[in-house]
């Protein structure tokens, strides 16, 4: 999933790749809000998440995020995807597709994506 | 849009277990009783709590006394640091090395302790989200109280090096806590082998309910009571034990650390595609 997820232009995956937790899957996409893209996969049926729960109701970007260095605007963009055991590769498939399909649709009409793109 | 429902957000919380809920509503309808009344009702209620102390201690390689259940992580963040810091500032130790990505249970808490004259260090994470170890050796002084680092990141995954940190601790005599919240199930823990002072974890990150969690307190670590009244938790956090949640606690715990490599072979599908 994440090596599909990355294909999506001007994405990242944050943390280290080998000592973090199974399940765990943390993105940023430049040129969109998080909040956009939970809305929107919401509407697909997936439940995730931008951060914390715990900070959900807050517009300031991750303290985490931060913390490994992302600048301020591109941690706005962040996705949390935590799965279980009980995860299927159709899930998997079906969660990579939308979150493409949301971050293209959430950009096109992204006045700061256009900016991104023009420089 | 298409009808189907994915629920991604494990990290924020879980769903209940069905073999929980069987627990859980066992011991509601069945053990009723308070623990400490003395008629059969209540000590068969305190049989149960016994038992699932007894249990829990086991899969975290601590004592039953050592188990102290709280609220959820928060709960146990607050008392593990506000209490160290309590206890430690009387010896005139006034200085608190955590991580700058920490829940903010524990950052807050840290600030909270900052407006009371205390010092806090927040260590950098760098760009993996990994806290190194030196940098933690090189923070501690004289006067450090406590450090407090999470076993794994509540945002980004990252776990951190717990058994390191613990042993640099050890090494200088400073107490260690590790807010657990996100490892457990994820990761071996044993907290006498690893050297953790004290341990925070929450039932409802790992199928259990909500409002049930517990501290671990290694023996020989005093730090004041949370709730002063009744003698439960041996008078430490009193109030009439949550018998059910915590009878769901035991069940859900046994069940996370079950076939852990397994599981993590499963789920590491998505990050080991990265490489």
């Amino acid at each position: 999933m994440v090596e599909k997820v990355l294909k999506i232009e001007r994405s990242r995956y944050n943390g280290d790749a080998a000592q973090r937790l199974a399940g765990n899957a943390n993105f940023c996409f430049e040129g969109i809000e998080g909040e956009g893209l939970l809305l929107r996969l919401n509407l697909a049926g997936i439940c995730a998440s931008s951060g914390s729960a715990c900070t959900s109701g807050s517009l300031d970007p991750s303290h985490v995020l931060l913390a490994i260095g992302l600048p301020k605007e591109i941690a706005h963009g962040s996705l949390r995807i935590s799965i279980d055991e009980n995860f299927t590769e159709d899930d998997i498939d079906y969660m990579a597709d939308k979150i493409t399909e949301t971050v293209e649709y959430l950009r096109s009409f992204s006045p700061l994506w256009d900016k991104i793109v023009s420089q | 849009m298409e009808n189907r429902f994915i629920y991604a957000d494990n990290a924020a919380t879980t769903a209940v277990s069905d073999e929980v809920i069987a627990a859980v509503t066992d011991c509601m309808k069945n053990t009723y009783g308070n623990p400490s009344s003395l008629y059969s009702k209540g000590t068969e209620a305190q049989r149960v709590l016994i038992g699932c102390r007894e249990r829990i201690a086991k899969v975290l390689g601590a004592l039953p006394n050592e188990i102290y259940f709280t609220s959820g992580g928060s709960e146990g963040d607050n008392w593990a640091i506000k209490g160290t810091a309590c206890a430690m500032a009387a010896k005139g130790k006034k200085h608190i090395i955590t991580s700058a990505f920490e829940h903010h249970a524990v950052l807050h808490s840290c600030q909270a302790l900052e407006k009371q004259g205390f010092e806090v260090t927040y260590l950098p994470v760098y760009e993996n989200g990994i806290v190194r170890p030196q940098d933690v050796a090189n923070a501690i002084r004289p006067d450090t109280a406590l450090v407090t680092i999470m076993y794994a990141n509540n945002e980004i995954g990252t776990i951190q090096p717990i058994d390191e940190i613990a042993a640099i601790c050890r090494e200088k005599s400073v107490l260690f806590h590790t807010d657990a919240v996100q490892a457990i199930g994820h990761v071996d823990i044993d907290v006498h082998k690893q050297g953790i002072d004290m341990l925070s974890l929450s039932g409802h990150k790992f199928h259990a309910p909500r409002g049930i969690g517990l501290l671990y307190i290694r023996r020989g670590v005093n730090i004041p009571n949370l709730i002063d009244g009744g003698a439960q938790e041996r008078g430490k956090r009193a109030g009439t034990e949550n018998l059910p949640a915590i009878a769901g606690l035991a069940v859900a715990l046994e069940s996370a650390v079950k076939d852990i490599d397994s599981k993590n072979k499963k789920n590491c599908r998505p990050a080991r595609q990265i490489g």
